[in-house]
């Protein structure tokens, strides 16, 4: 054993010190001292899922925006339906798409979609792991669909089944023989005609365009 | 011979620690994560109980009773009970839990007045012949849960299997002193990193003796609260798993407590978990390996998990080794091979591992300079290196007598910082009105600093 190693010894600790000169600033002068934020308020509301998904989607939207403005990456409905999926960990597998987007009929997605745009999708299309879009979504007849939300309005075709909601920021106008578990909106649900809905939450109300045709057959409020 | 053997063994045992670690940063930064049944909350409504046991809590006790008062649930008809129980105060705990209970026909008073004061599990165990409902949801004193924490939490009931559950804790009184600041980052990691990514990776969730909720019949089944352990929860999480049912982490359903201000209170807290759980490890360890309901990694997650407080003990261990190597023995292939690389890779791995899920939870969590502390969080490790190293003799001198062993109440004193600290952070909160803001303005926001008694002590000028 020698001096050297003491010298070492030294240096090391000298070294290793540094890194708390940061935690000793931010404790003298505090500037994040927590608590960490919990709105103590907040209550589980009938648009629960719907609002999740839109915090969930926010991130992955600016990225989009940054990324197509500064020209980074191709988001166009072509190439990135072609591609891979890309994957986060609240969302798991999803789509980004810049621009209105058109599904062809018969197109099946597993991923979760997320259209910067208006979304338009063809017949019998199967949206598997639901859609997201910033605008409009028209829905073609025959499809099947998880979930869908909008920050516009929602046209659904004949004969769609969705399988867990819709949520939409404008209307949502469902047409003959649809299949909902439940539909909400910041503004008003028009039902055309016979179509089945569990759930209905509309803050404009709620409207069957054609009485005079079979009624909607709600089960539930 | 014996210093490589000894650090070989150190050696093993914290990789394995890191690696888990790493896995568990990794599956909560990276993986898919579950839900925890969330898109069910507000759809399935069993009817519930809440149990709150109290001792000397009148600092706390109103706070919480009108959070639980305030909860978003159906109340009609029985659905909602909350047990308040008073056991043995000897200040107003007793009379503020009956202003409540006259107010509110949904709140029940229980006192015990001399036959109690024998600890939490005792009260509990009580409190558990009052219960009526499907579903028992327990709460400490000093929690401030969300409105919505009890439907977050009940919803995975809706799940046959599911047995158990258990939310996320976030103390409140960050900002008192730097062991809670410390404490907090702790938290964060424990919860938003370790829990969920057990729950993800379909690993052992701990039920950590508050914010989460059993179903009665599971809860009869095992037999309650066990009153000869130190950390009963832990006790109760393994029984529940080695039952055969499902325990689901609720990260969504949050709640605010007090964490311990003073190193003296967090010795004190950290030598009865550590206690308890060596006392777990002993009577669990064996149930586990043999359990037909656990998966090998659960059993795998299951040891290491009861194992986790033996962790500062070993470290003790690697660093007197690693000294005595360094410094006294000659430089040979041995002391040079197995020393300093064994010595740099468990404190790289070992500690780091843990420090790195410490930021993981405040890049999650959106925390700013709070984790400028990351480096401090050392002195945590120190601290129950020095406690917990304690602590593992005390439980096997413990262990032998545990059938004679009868507790007390081994409470934290609480000033009911929390609720301040939460009030002065939502004003803010509310003047502001950004959501990122709140940690800039929050501490300096109205010029007041409370302190550890709970008054307003110092107005800045």
């Amino acid at each position: 054993m020698n001096i050297g190693y003491f010298v070492l010894f030294a240096l090391y600790t000298a070294v290793a010190c540094v890194p708390f000169i940061l935690g000793y600033l931010e404790y003298k002068k505090p500037v994040d001292p927590g608590p960490l934020f919990i709105n103590l308020d907040r209550v589980v509301t009938d648009r629960n899922e719907a609002l999740i998904l839109r915090e969930r989607v926010k991130p992955a939207i600016e990225v989009g925006i940054i990324t197509k403005e500064r020209d980074m990456e191709d988001l166009s409905p072509e190439k990135v339906l072609r591609e891979k999926p890309k994957f986060h960990p609240e969302l798991g597998y999803f789509r980004l798409v810049y621009g209105d987007t058109f599904i062809p009929d018969q197109t099946s997605i597993k991923d979760l979609l997320i259209v910067i745009g208006n979304l338009r999708l063809g017949n019998r299309c199967k949206i598997l792991g639901g859609a997201y879009a910033t605008g409009e979504i028209r829905v073609g007849s025959e499809c099947v669909i998880r979930f869908l939300a909008s920050d516009s309005d929602v046209y659904l075709g004949q004969n769609t089944l969705v399988d867990r909601w819709i949520d939409a920021k404008g209307k949502i106008v469902i047409s003959r023989d649809c299949k909902i578990a439940k539909v909400t909106s910041d503004s008003i649900i028009e039902a055309v005609e016979c179509c089945e809905v569990k759930e209905v939450c509309a803050v404009r109300g709620f409207e069957i365009c054609d009485p005079s045709k079979k009624p909607l057959e709600l089960e539930g409020s | 011979m014996l210093i490589e053997i000894a650090f070989i063994v150190l050696f093993t045992t914290m990789t394995a620690y890191a690696i888990r670690h790493y896995k568990f940063t990794w599956s909560r930064l990276y993986s898919r994560q579950k839900r925890a049944y969330q898109e069910l909350a507000g759809h399935y409504l069993p009817s519930v109980s809440i149990i709150v046991p109290m001792h000397n809590e009148e600092m706390v006790a109103p706070h919480i009773l009108q959070r639980l008062v305030e909860m978003d649930y159906p109340k009609e008809n029985g659905m909602y009970e909350v047990i308040a129980l008073n056991d043995c105060s000897e200040d107003r705990t007793g009379e503020i839990i009956d202003e409540f209970a006259e107010k509110y026909p949904f709140i029940k008073a229980v006192h015990r007045t001399e036959t109690g004061g024998h600890g939490k599990p005792e009260a509990m165990n009580v409190a558990l012949k009052f219960v009526h409902n499907e579903i028992i949801i327990t709460f400490d004193a000093d929690y401030l849960p969300s409105k919505d924490c009890v439907k977050r939490l009940v919803a995975p009931f809706y799940d046959p299997e599911v047995g158990a559950v258990m939310g996320r804790v976030v103390p409140a009184n960050s900002p008192d002193s730097l062991t809670t600041r410390l404490l907090d980052l702790e938290r964060a990691a424990g919860y938003q990193v370790d829990q969920q990514a057990r729950y993800n990776l379909d690993l052992i969730i701990l039920y950590g003796g508050t914010v989460g909720g059993f179903r009665r019949d599971v809860l009869k089944r095992i037999g309650g609260w066990d009153e000869t352990k130190l950390a009963e929860d832990t006790d109760l999480s393994f029984k529940v798993f080695l039952a055969g049912w499902k325990v689901v982490y609720v990260n969504p359903a949050e709640a605010y407590e007090e964490a311990v201000p003073t190193w003296k209170q967090r010795s004190r807290q950290l030598r009865r978990w550590a206690i308890g759980h060596i006392q777990c490890l002993f009577d669990h360890l064996i149930p586990i390996i043999k359990s037909p309901f656990l998966t090998f990694w659960q059993k795998v997650d299951g040891i290491l998990l009861l194992g986790v407080f033996l962790i500062p003990f070993l470290m003790f261990s690697g660093w007197i080794l690693g000294l005595i190597s360094y410094l006294f023995i000659p430089p040979a292939w041995s002391s040079f091979f197995i020393a300093i690389p064994a010595t740099i890779a468990y404190i790289n791995l070992g500690n780091f591992a843990m420090l790195n899920e410490v930021a993981a939870s405040a890049y999650i969590d959106g925390r700013k300079r709070a984790i400028w502390l990351l480096p401090s969080m050392l002195l945590l490790v120190v601290h129950s290196v020095w406690v917990c190293t304690v602590a593992f003799f005390e439980a096997i001198l413990l262990h032998r007598k545990q059938r004679e062993f009868k507790r007390n109440w081994d409470k934290t004193d609480r000033a009911g910082n929390g609720f301040l600290h939460y009030n002065n952070l939502r004003n803010n909160n509310n003047r502001n009105n950004h959501k990122n803001n709140w940690y800039k303005t929050q501490h300096n926001g109205n010029g007041i600093k409370y302190l550890n008694g709970g008054e307003k002590r110092e107005k800045r000028k």
